[in-house]
């Protein structure tokens, strides 16, 4: 967009944005570097294809996750119903979409904290 | 002034997890080379993606996985394409990256039960401004401290509607055109160039006073 390379304001955020990258601390550029080297190696192995990440498990690992996975899930479903906050508008939620995020296992913290959630949210009642 | 990269990838519609073409499949002649110039890529972008989605998130630990993660899905899966691909797609990746972030960030919370005050945390988000020292608020002509600047451009960016956000951050720092950001952000031309006046304007009303 050429009119912003002449408009003092957006010049001024774009350099100070430029001198943020420049400036980011030894540790953060070690674990980037690191993090790079490792997608570098990976770039060399066979393309997985667009169900990559299911396949790199392997069959056998795929029917190892399902059960479990599915448990997971409906218990989620199960606990996430019987405890459900109320607010505006958690009638239009869509819960399905929200199970598969919760339920994925990048959540897992998610439910390792549920415990500590809720005896915060109990603490207040009791005094 | 930096000149802006030039992403061709962007023009030829890259379907992110799609099934590679003909082009993306050449992992046979795959060699040094090409670990140089794929180390060589990711290594003038990754500076930026990584304050790009630590100011989008506000979780520095949470940008670099989102960075992480994006440079290994290039790797593994596009590092086949063209190299003048790969731009386009690495920021079609990122983009993605912290657009998930915050949806799974927002489902997070939803569900979470409130905590202490009955949810206070789901009010509206502080302005910027207002969080700054006093002196500096009532004195708008005074030079701020240059972290204190910075912090304040982070709130200002970091509080703008996800999507003005993206296409301010990838307009203007990443310089890309308005169809690069387009198929970077998988939406119209016209929603760029609205979401850019906004976030720009936006950016101006909670910045006023404090920058040139």
């Amino acid at each position: 967009m050429k009119q912003s390379e002449s408009d003092p304001f957006l010049d001024a955020v774009r350099e100070r944005l430029d001198r943020s990258a420049d400036e980011l601390d030894e540790l953060t550029l070690a674990r980037l570097g690191a993090a790079r080297r490792r997608a570098v190696e990976a770039a060399g192995r066979r393309n997985p294809g667009p169900l990559g990440d299911l396949l790199a498990m392997g069959r056998a690992g795929h029917r190892r996750w399902w059960l479990p996975g599915s448990l997971l899930l409906l218990l989620a479903a199960a606990w996430l119903g019987l405890n459900r906050p109320a607010g505006p508008g958690m009638g239009a939620l869509p819960l399905v979409e929200d199970l598969a995020i919760l339920g994925s296992a990048e959540e897992l913290e998610f439910y390792r904290d549920i415990d500590f959630y809720l005896w915060a949210s109990g603490e207040p009642d009791k005094d | 002034m930096r000149k802006p990269p030039s992403f061709p990838g962007l023009t030829r519609a890259p379907c992110i997890g799609g099934p590679p073409d003909s082009r993306g499949t050449v992992f046979e002649e795959w060699g040094e080379v090409n670990d140089q110039a794929l180390n060589r890529f990711l290594s003038g972008v990754e500076r930026r993606a990584l304050r790009m989605a630590a100011i989008s998130t506000g979780s520095p630990d949470d940008a670099l996985d989102i960075v992480q993660d994006a440079m290994m899905k290039l790797a593994t899966r596009y590092a086949g394409r063209r190299e003048a691909e790969w731009g386009g797609l690495f920021h079609r990746i990122l983009q993605n990256g912290i657009t998930d972030w915050h949806r799974r960030n927002r489902v997070r919370n939803r569900w979470r039960p409130p905590i202490g005050d009955g949810g206070a945390a789901t009010t509206a988000p502080p302005d910027p401004v207002a969080a700054l020292p006093a002196t500096a608020r009532h004195q708008p002509d005074r030079k701020l401290h240059d972290a204190d600047t910075l912090a304040m451009l982070e709130r200002a960016i970091r509080h703008l509607p996800l999507r003005q956000q993206q296409a301010f951050m990838l307009r203007l720092w990443e310089g890309l055109s308005v169809a690069e950001t387009a198929r970077a952000m998988g939406c119209s031309e016209g929603s760029i160039k609205t979401h850019y006046s906004r976030a720009v304007k936006n950016l101006r009303t909670a910045l006023e006073g404090y920058w040139p």
